[in-house]
C-alpha cells in the first residue's frame, strides 16, 4: 500500500517514469514518489478510493501530471483538483510532451501552478525534473495539510 | 335742335362702324357687290377701300368655294344668321379661317346684307394641334408596353389600353364601362384590389408587385403603380412573370451556392481538425520515444562511461545528434503545419524593428563570424507581426549559415519599390545555388545542400513561402554557386500599402 509522499506523478508511460525518477535520484527524491498511471488512479489517490482507500491521509507537496493518459486526461484530472476546496491548493505541474498552444491556454486558464514541457534532450529533461523537484519539493513552502520533508 | 341730335347719333353710329376692331363689310344682295367696309376690313383682307368698292364678295373667295357661296345666298331666307366654316380669301392670295355673323339690312335704298367677320384661323389651327396632341396622347397610351388603365370612382374601367386588357387576358371592347368586380369576380378580395380602394380613398398613391391568379387558375405576376387622378385612379401594369421567374431561379442557384460554401466550409473545418489532431499527436507521440531514446542512451553511458574506447564514445555521440536532429525535425514540421492553420492577427508592422530583433536573435550564430551588415530602412506595412518575424529570422538566419564558410559575410536588407509595390529582399554573399534547383528552394523537406555542408531540415523557407502567401505576396529566389543567394518578397499585393 501506497504511503504519503511529497511528490506524486500521474504518467501512463513507464520509460517516461523511469527517467523522471532517474532524474529525481540526484537529488534523493526518488524515494519521495507516488507513481499512479492514468487519471482514474490519481484520482482514486487524492480521494482515498480503491487501492488507497487506507492510505496515509494527507496531500503531496506537488503534484506532476501527465496530459495525455488513458481514461482521465491530464487537463480533466487538474480541473478536478483546482475545483476541489480541499485539493486546490497542492501545487500542480503539467509535465508534458505537448507543445501545443491549446493546453497551454487550457492548463493555465484551469489554474495549473507551472507548465513544462518535456525536452527531447536527456540533459535538459534530467535538469527541467530535477529543477522541478528542487523547487516544488525542497524550496517551495508547501500548503498546510501537506506531508512535510522527512527529517533524516 | 332735334335733327341736331339725329346728326350727331349718326355720326356716333358711324365711329362705332368704322372703328369697330371686329373686320365688317356690307355687300348688294343683287350684284354681290361691296357698298361699304370699315377700317378693320381694310387691315384685315388688304384692299383699299376704293379697291373694296370695285369688287364683290365672290373676290374674297378661294375660287373653289365659289359655288358653294352662290348657293348659300340664293337659298338664304333668314334675316340673322351665324354661320361658320367660311375660308375667305385677302388680296395677297392667303386663305383665313372665319365664322360670319350677318344680318338683311337695306343699305341706300339697295337689299344688302351686313356681315361681321371672326377670323378663325390661329384658334382653329390651336383647336387642330390640340386634336394632334389628344390624338397622339390616345396613341401613345393605347400602344404604350405598359398596361394603363384609368378606374372610375366605382370601380369601372373608364379606360384601358390594348397592353392592359391583354394582361387582363381581354379587350378594350370587354372591359370598357364594366365594373373590375364584374369582370374578375372576387378581385375584391386581393391585395390589389385594396391597394387600389386605398389609393380611391386616401388619394394616395402606391405601388405592388402581383401575383395574379386568373380564372383559369393561371398565374403572372405584375408591377401596379397606383396613382390617384381627379377622374379616379389611373393602374400603370407592367408584366414581370419573367423576371420574377429569373429572380426565383437566381435566388434558388444563390441558396445552392451557399449551401455549397456551408457544406465545403464543415468539409474544410474537419479536414482542419483532423489536421490539428494529427498533428497533436504527432507533437506527443513521436517526441516521446525519442526522449526515451537520448534519456536511456545518456543514463547508459553514464553507467559504462569507464569502459567505453574513443569509437564508442563517437557511436554514442551520433546517436545522441540524430536524436537531436529528429526532434528539430519535428518541431520544424509542426510549426510548419501550424502556420497554415493559425489565425492572423493583423496589425501595424515595424519591419526595422523585426530585423532588429532577429539578428539579436541569432547572436548565438554570430560569434566568430564577421559579417557586413547593410541594412536600408523599411517601411511600416499592415501584417501578422509573428508571423512576419519568423520570415526575417528564418532568411537572415540561412543568410548567416550559407555565409558561414566566408572569411567575410555581407549580408543585405532593403526594398525596391517597382510599379508602386515594394519588393524586399535578403541578399548575401554565401554558397548560393544553382538556379537549375530554384523550383526546389520553397519545397518542404528539400534541400540543396547536404548536413554535412549546412544542416537544416529543410522547412524554413517553406515556411517562409507560407506565411508570404497568407500575406497576399509573393517570394522567389536568385543565386549563383559560390556566389550568393538572393530572396525577394512582395506583401499584400490586394491590399494598398504593401
Amino acid at each position: 500500500m501506497a504511503d504519503l509522499k511529497r511528490i506524486l506523478i500521474a504518467e501512463d508511460d513507464s520509460n517516461d517514469i523511469e527517467l523522471t525518477l532517474a532524474a529525481l535520484e540526484e537529488f534523493n527524491l526518488a524515494n519521495e514518489v507516488v507513481v499512479t498511471y492514468d487519471g482514474e488512479q490519481i484520482l482514486d489517490y487524492l480521494y482515498y478510493r480503491g487501492r488507497f482507500e487506507s492510505r496515509v491521509k494527507g496531500n503531496p507537496a506537488v503534484i506532476l501530471l501527465d496530459i495525455k493518459m488513458p481514461k482521465v486526461n491530464g487537463l480533466e484530472v487538474l480541473k478536478q483538483i483546482k475545483t476541489d476546496e480541499n485539493l486546490k491548493m497542492i501545487p500542480t505541474v503539467i509535465l508534458t510532451s505537448s507543445r501545443e498552444e491549446k493546453d497551454l491556454v487550457e492548463g493555465y486558464r484551469l489554474g495549473v501552478n507551472a507548465f513544462v514541457v518535456k525536452p527531447v534532450d536527456f540533459h535538459e529533461f534530467i535538469h527541467a525534473v530535477k529543477q522541478l523537484g528542487l523547487f516544488w519539493a525542497i524550496i517551495n513552502e508547501a500548503p498546510p495539510g501537506s506531508v512535510r520533508k522527512s527529517k533524516k | 335742335m332735334l335733327e341736331n341730335h339725329n346728326v350727331i347719333e349718326e355720326e356716333q353710329y358711324k365711329i362705332l362702324f368704322e372703328s369697330n376692331p371686329q373686320p365688317m363689310l356690307v355687300y348688294d344682295l343683287e350684284t354681290l357687290g361691296i357698298l361699304t367696309v370699315n377700317d378693320a376690313a381694310v387691315e384685315k383682307y388688304g384692299y383699299s377701300r376704293d379697291e373694296f368698292y370695285d369688287i364683290t364678295i365672290k373676290d374674297i373667295r378661294p375660287s373653289e368655294d365659289i359655288k358653294q357661296l352662290l348657293d348659300h345666298v340664293s337659298n338664304n331666307n333668314e334675316k340673322y344668321q351665324f354661320s361658320t366654316g367660311w375660308r375667305h380669301r385677302k388680296k395677297d392670295g392667303s386663305i383665313i379661317d372665319v365664322e360670319i355673323l350677318s344680318h338683311e339690312i337695306i343699305f341706300n335704298d339697295r337689299k344688302a346684307r351686313f356681315v361681321s367677320v371672326n377670323d378663325v384661323t390661329e384658334k382653329k389651327h390651336v383647336e387642330e394641334a390640340l386634336k394632334d396632341t389628344e390624338q397622339r396622347y390616345r396613341n401613345t397610351l393605347d400602344h404604350m408596353l405598359e398596361g394603363f388603365q384609368l378606374i372610375g370612382y366605382d370601380y369601372r374601367y373608364l379606360y384601358i389600353n390594348d397592353a392592359g386588357a391583354k394582361q387582363g387576358r381581354s379587350t378594350m371592347g370587354e372591359l370598357m364601362g364594366h365594373t373590375m368586380i364584374e369582370k374578375y369576380p372576387g378581385i375584391e378580395n386581393t391585395k390589389m384590389f385594396s391597394n387600389l380602394r386605398k389609393t380611391m380613398e386616401e388619394r394616395i398613391p402606391c405601388n405592388q408587385e402581383n401575383e395574379f391568379t386568373f380564372p383559369d387558375g393561371s398565374k403572372s405576376w405584375f408591377y401596379l403603380q397606383f396613382e390617384p387622378v381627379p377622374d379616379g385612379v389611373i393602374i400603370l401594369s407592367s408584366d414581370i412573370t419573367k423576371e420574377k421567374a429569373a429572380e426565383q431561379e437566381l435566388k434558388m442557384h444563390r441558396e445552392h451556392l451557399e449551401d455549397i460554401v456551408v457544406s465545403r466550409t464543415e468539409e474544410l473545418e474537419t479536414v482542419n481538425k483532423e489536421l490539428e489532431a494529427f498533428s497533436y499527436s504527432v507533437s506527443h507521440d513521436l517526441r516521446a520515444p525519442l526522449r526515451h531514446i537520448a534519456g536511456f542512451i545518456e543514463l547508459l553511458q553514464n553507467d559504462i562511461s569507464g569502459t567505453l574506447n574513443e569509437k564508442h564514445q563517437r557511436y554514442f555521440n551520433n546517436i545522441i545528434t540524430s536524436v537531436k536532429r529528429m526532434g528539430n525535425l519535428i518541431d520544424d514540421l509542426l510549426s510548419f503545419s501550424r502556420m497554415g492553420r493559425v489565425e492572423m492577427h493583423r496589425s501595424k508592422v515595424n519591419l526595422d524593428n523585426l530585423v532588429k530583433e532577429s539578428i539579436k536573435d541569432l547572436k548565438e550564430d554570430l560569434l566568430n563570424r564577421k559579417i557586413t551588415w547593410e541594412i536600408e530602412p523599411l517601411p511600416i506595412i499592415e501584417g501578422d507581426s509573428a508571423m512576419l518575424k519568423q520570415v526575417f529570422l528564418n532568411l537572415l538566419s540561412n543568410a548567416v549559415k550559407f555565409t558561414s564558410k566566408k572569411e567575410e559575410a555581407v549580408i543585405r536588407i532593403g526594398v525596391n519599390e517597382v510599379d508602386g509595390k515594394n519588393i524586399f529582399y535578403v541578399k548575401d554573399n554565401g554558397a548560393g545555388f544553382n538556379m537549375k534547383y530554384v523550383d526546389k528552394l520553397f519545397g518542404v523537406f528539400q534541400r540543396l545542400h547536404s548536413n554535412a555542408e549546412f544542416e537544416g531540415t529543410g522547412i524554413g523557407l517553406a515556411n517562409v513561402k507560407r506565411i508570404i502567401h497568407r500575406h497576399e505576396g509573393n517570394i522567389w529566389a536568385e543565386g549563383k554557386v559560390d556566389k550568393g543567394t538572393s530572396i525577394f518578397f512582395t506583401l499584400n499585393n490586394k491590399r494598398k500599402n504593401g
